[in-house]
């Protein structure tokens, strides 16, 4: 396996040269109906960017309103629905499938040597399933809107609001479905379908996470889709569950909802870190440094994320004894993160490291995750809690942590496969640009708001005290700038379709196996099956030598 | 789940894992029907004893397990499957233990602490004072600054105050 082979070195036969997974068949039928992982990875790719696009004008109008203390553009129930919208768009449309659906589906198989996942047909349904459900929640918005926030907390939600709650929590229980077929494909392809040589701890690290990511979903997403049916129940027919005025308990649906929801934060980072792992190692040249722990504190925050649901109901009324658990379990999780973290400082420590596009984005990940999962740790003391709860520091804290680390690691991992799912390369320096503005505005629109919360500003406020204007209108020209900065990528990613040069099968010379098929790679994946003899990220003898 | 049909060994624990159809006769899924039907009758019948409400619960219980475990080994054919599908079965049910147990120690422990904060009731123009009564951490010559500057804190307390009019 030579890593810098060319389309003709890779051996290919006369007949497979010039044909890929692109180009085998036409039309648009022939993708509707393909059980091709790769289209269906691509077809995701195309929704999942879609939803957050939507998200993302939610985004910009929200942060327009909050310009000025008093009205800017829109009502204040326009603007609780316009957050509530961009909630629900970029959990349930764009992160939760971001990784895993799109760059999963496409490089997993790849990546363990097989032609295919082990359910295609499941996976076709998974992404019908997933339009399905994305159907309902547009219904919601064109029919009413919803105004509950992305976590439909009671008794709000099944009783007071008059938006078309129904149609959107409907649509999240079907992705559920999606979610829960995606994980259970993924497990049985890495349990079944794995090259002969291909030993467990000879896979990519990319899959490890993925695999942790799988078992949450298969674990976590039923508890979701049956809180979201007794909440539907509960709002169409009257039947007390949650509510208090039915005889009910609003608390219980904060357990029922942040059982699945924190575990589903890691569903949303952990291919993150996946993504980071093979991008740090590919462009320092450098092998994993401590791959076992890496490996091991995946399934170890996929374990730990269970036990930690309550520290979102610190002032819920939970019981104390309950909170100071949460509080206690909830500094568990620093530990596996942080060993990630310092695997991969270890890991860039003597590396060859080149400043590529994705590379930027490496750098970027291990920057923003720092500080998003720190605070997570602020958040998880529960003294420190009551105060910064429902404020502005908890929305600087997530969005560090989902958008500055997953969705910044999605991006680098886009940049860093775009070669190879496309057969294009990109103009680096439109990419940097993009990246550069990104990063600068990411922070400049959300390190303000670390400052906002504990000033006191509290979330999803609509006026707000004057004393907080200059920061609040800080913040929204960040947003320009960082939408600014992903428009740019999407120009730069949509020309290189056009008019992007040919790419090499390797262009950086990474170790792992999807690189050792041409790129695009033919429908089949491999044309001889691969046997691998090395370990992961190990090069061939005479390259180390 | 241990295999007791020396014949049924074959085909299950095969490493490539093609897995041979597990075929029981009919009339062991007519037993476990008949099993699962009679439970039931018991069930409703040990509700008319009373021994109490947790006796009764109890009892309740224990039926319910003994059809789920009928249920989940013959129909299921747990029993003479991988042990790593028992593996698989038994996690998901400690899986739900502590969704629920962690859950109970929330619903059964509610409210706790208003009784203390009735037995020691805060001063809202000085409300650091009542808790500094039982709190060790605070040494005494840092109380009186502390007193005076918990203004600022109090005053910030208005914004968790709000909470519940986002829900
Ligand atoms: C390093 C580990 C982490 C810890 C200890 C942590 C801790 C916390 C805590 C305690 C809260 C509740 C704050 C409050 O509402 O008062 C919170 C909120 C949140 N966290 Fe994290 N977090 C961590 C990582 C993450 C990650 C990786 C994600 C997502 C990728 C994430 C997403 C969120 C979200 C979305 C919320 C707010 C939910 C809402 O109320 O809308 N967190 N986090
Ligand atoms: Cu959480």
């Amino acid at each position: 396996m030579a890593n810098t082979a060319t389309v003709d070195e890779l051996g290919h036969s006369p007949e497979v040269r010039g044909k890929n997974y692109l180009n085998q068949t036409a039309g648009v039928w022939s993708w509707l109906t393909t059980v091709d992982h790769k289209r269906i990875g691509i077809m995701y790719l195309v929704s999942v960017l879609v939803g957050f696009g939507l998200g993302g004008i939610f985004a910009l109008l929200v942060r327009l309103e909050l310009l000025t203390a008093k009205k800017t553009i829109m009502d204040a129930t326009q603007y609780n629905q316009a957050f509530t919208l961009h909630g629900a768009a970029m959990v349930f449309l764009f992160i939760i499938p971001s990784i895993p659906a799109s760059l999963g589906n496409f490089f997993l198989p790849l990546m363990i040597g097989a032609k295919d996942v082990a359910f295609p047909r499941l996976n076709l349904l998974s992404l019908y399933l997933f339009w399905i459900g994305a159907i309902f929640m547009l219904a919601a918005i064109v029919t009413g809107g919803v105004d509950t926030g992305w976590t439909f907390y009671v008794p709000y939600a099944s009783g007071v609001s008059t938006t078309s709650v129904i149609s959107a929590t409907f649509g999240v229980f079907v992705m559920g479905f999606s979610s829960i077929l995606t994980g259970l494909n993924f497990i049985v392809t890495l349990h079944k379908l794995r090259a002969p040589g291909m030993s467990w701890y000879r896979m990519p690290l990319f899959l490890w996470s993925l695999y942790a990511t799988s078992i949450i979903q298969v674990l976590a997403t039923p508890v979701l889709g049956i809180t979201l049916l007794l909440l539907i129940f509960e709002r169409a027919f009257h039947i007390g569950i949650f509510d208090p005025t039915l005889g009910g308990d609003p608390v219980l649906f904060q357990h029922f909802f942040w059982f699945y929801s924190h575990p589903a934060v890691y569903i949303m980072i952990l291919p993150g870190m996946g993504v980071a792992t093979e991008i740090l190692t590919t462009h320092s040249k450098r092998r994993v440094f401590g791959y076992k722990a890496i490996a091991f504190s995946s399934v170890a925050i996929a374990l730990v994320s269970f036990l930690v649901w309550g520290h979102h109901m610190f002032v819920s009324g939970q019981s104390e004894l309950s909170s100071a658990i949460f509080s206690f379990l909830t500094f568990f999780v620093a530990i596996p993160s942080g060993v990630k973290m310092f695997n991969w400082l270890g890991t860039l420590w003597g590396g060859s490291i080149r400043f590529t596009v994705p590379m930027l984005y490496g750098i970027a990940f291990l920057f923003l995750f720092a500080i998003g999962g720190l605070t997570g740790l602020f958040l998880g003391t529960l003294s420190v809690d009551l105060h910064l709860h429902d404020t502005y520091f908890v929305v600087a804290h997530f969005h560090y942590v989902m958008m500055g680390s997953t969705a910044i690691a999605f991006f680098g991992g886009l940049h860093h496969w775009w070669p190879k799912m496309t057969g294009k390369m990109y103009d680096e320096k439109l990419a940097r640009v993009g990246f550069a503005l990104t990063f600068i505005g990411f922070n400049w629109t959300f390190f303000t708001q670390f400052i906002l919360g504990t000033r006191g500003m509290p979330r999803r406020y609509y006026n707000y005290l004057d004393q907080f204007q200059p920061l609040h209108a800080f913040s929204t020209y960040g947003s320009w700038v960082l939408g600014t900065g992903f428009l740019i990528t999407f120009i730069c990613l949509a020309r290189s379709l056009k008019s992007g040069a040919p790419a090499p099968a390797n262009p950086w010379d990474s170790a792992t196996l999807e690189w050792q098929t041409q790129s695009p790679p033919i429908t089949e994946n491999f044309e001889k099956a691969p046997i691998v003899t090395l370990d992961a990220y190990e090069r061939p003898a005479e390259e180390t030598a | 789940m241990s295999t007791s049909h020396a014949e049924h060994d074959h085909g299950h624990g095969s490493a490539n894992g093609d897995h041979v159809p597990h075929v029981l006769p009919f009339k062991v899924y007519i037993a476990t029907f008949a099993t699962l039907l009679f439970l039931t009758v018991v069930t409703v019948a040990a509700s008319y004893v009373d021994i109490g409400h947790t006796g009764n619960l109890i009892v309740a219980l224990l039926i319910a397990t003994i059809k789920a475990s009928v249920v989940a080994l013959i129909f299921m054919h747990l029993k003479w499957d991988h042990k790593f599908h028992g593996i698989i079965f038994v996690s998901a049910l400690l899986f739900l233990a502590v969704f629920i147990g962690i859950t109970m120690s929330d619903t059964e422990f509610r409210g706790e602490a208003e009784a203390i904060e009735a037995k020691n009731p805060v001063d809202l123009k000085d409300p650091f004072k009542a808790q500094r009564t039982g709190d060790i951490a605070i040494p005494k010559e840092a109380a009186a600054p502390a007193a005076a500057g918990s203004a600022a804190p109090a005053a910030g307390s208005a914004a968790p105050a709000a909470v519940p009019a986002k829900h």
